[in-house]
């Protein structure tokens, strides 16, 4: 109240009356009226009021519900995105050398006069110096196309699984010594 | 925005933000629901009818929130809109019963002297009696004044008039209820 001016004998005969809550109102009123304002202002849905997890921390509403799906969707994403494998230089640089090689070779072979269309049959038959002989008339480097012959055959030659693992010769130990009879009776 | 109560600072800015929007509107419910409810409650007097005017009140503050600018107070800005409700749906209640302001005043005095919503003294019921005498903008005045003991400074801004249009308003009121206890008739 105004301290600075007096107070009027009816202010002071109004200042005098109780002032304290007459009206009454049903007990849980104030429990359930943020529920009452929260459905009405976020339409029919039912809001999830706050989720306060036992630790203290707090997670946005909804979110364990959308969880799911957002995995699936990031899974999905990724398996259509596909994998790029690429290649070492140097293997790209010999693949092309080999293509390039073996169009040459190609087309080489197939010239029409019917003397060359009869070695065409047999590649093999072709001499060193006939491919020599085609491969400076093409620009075609002699030291690439050898470099690369050796990388190929090197990985031809190189064993593959050469050294079986352990499991496969366990495996293969147990099928080579096991009773046949046995294994039919425990089927 | 857990454990002590959130600022209006921080609770506006959790509004704003879409994940926190439902939870911060809710802390403000729960926050200011009381207070909105009474000073609504006194001015329609009947539970069912201060239950709908809480309800619009939140729900436009849930619309327009975004838009509040913090030049006044969380808890002004609510009991401006609290009071504009309040006030429209007393003036939308007597155009739809068709009833003048005696009547309405009739009604709502019947529900005092009758304690439906009520369980005060002869005193209390006296004093809101001569309350709702007074017009319904003075009404709102007074409350804020002597129920709620606002600052004139805030009541001029949640009723947009100026503090000394205030004073006199309320000087006028406590005069008028002053007389009412006083009156004869109404011993």
């Amino acid at each position: 109240m105004d301290t600075q001016n007096p107070i009027s004998p009816e202010e002071a005969f109004v200042n005098g009356l109780p002032k304290n809550n007459p009206f009454t109102l049903p007990s849980t009123y104030f429990e359930e009226l943020p529920q009452s304002i929260l459905i009405q202002v976020k339409g029919s849905e039912t809001p999830q009021l706050s989720q306060t997890i036992e630790s203290g921390f707090e997670v946005p509403q909804g979110y364990f519900e959308d969880f799911p799906s957002k995995v699936i969707s990031k899974s999905h994403a990724a398996n259509t995105g596909g994998r790029i494998i690429r290649f070492p230089y140097i293997n790209r640089i010999a693949a092309a050398a080999v293509a390039l090689l073996a169009v040459g070779l190609v087309l080489l072979l197939s010239k029409t006069t019917p003397h060359q269309t009869e070695t065409a049959v047999s590649i093999e038959q072709a001499t060193d110096d006939e491919i020599f002989t085609y491969l400076e008339n093409n620009n075609v480097s002699i030291d690439l196309v050898a470099e690369v012959y050796t990388e190929t055959e090197t990985v031809k030659n190189k064993p593959v699984n050469s050294a079986p693992d352990s499991n496969t010769l366990i495996e293969q130990y147990i099928l080579d010594n096991a009773d046949e009879q046995l294994i039919l009776e425990e089927l | 925005m857990t454990g002590a109560v959130a600022s209006d600072k921080e609770l506006i800015e959790a509004f704003r933000r879409e994940e926190s929007r439902t939870q911060a509107f809710e802390a403000i419910i729960k926050k200011y629901q009381q207070k909105v409810y009474w000073h609504v409650r006194r001015l329609v007097i009947d539970h069912d009818d201060a239950d709908d005017v809480t309800q619009n009140t939140f729900i436009r503050a849930w619309e327009k929130l975004d838009g509040f600018r913090e030049e006044s107070k969380l808890f002004t800005w609510l009991f401006r809109v609290a009071t504009n409700e309040a006030l429209a749906f007393i003036n939308k209640k007597k155009a739809s019963l068709h009833i003048n302001m005696e009547d309405a005043e009739h009604y709502l005095s019947h529900q005092i002297t009758n304690g439906i919503g009520f369980n005060g003294n002869q005193i209390q019921k006296k004093l809101q009696l001569a309350i709702l005498e007074l017009p319904e903008k003075q009404r709102a005045v007074f409350n804020m004044r002597y129920f709620d003991e606002l600052p004139y400074e805030q009541i001029a801004e949640i009723t947009d008039t100026s503090v000394g249009a205030l004073k006199a308003s309320y000087h006028h009121a406590v005069k008028k209820i002053e007389t009412y206890f006083n009156h004869p008739l109404n011993h």
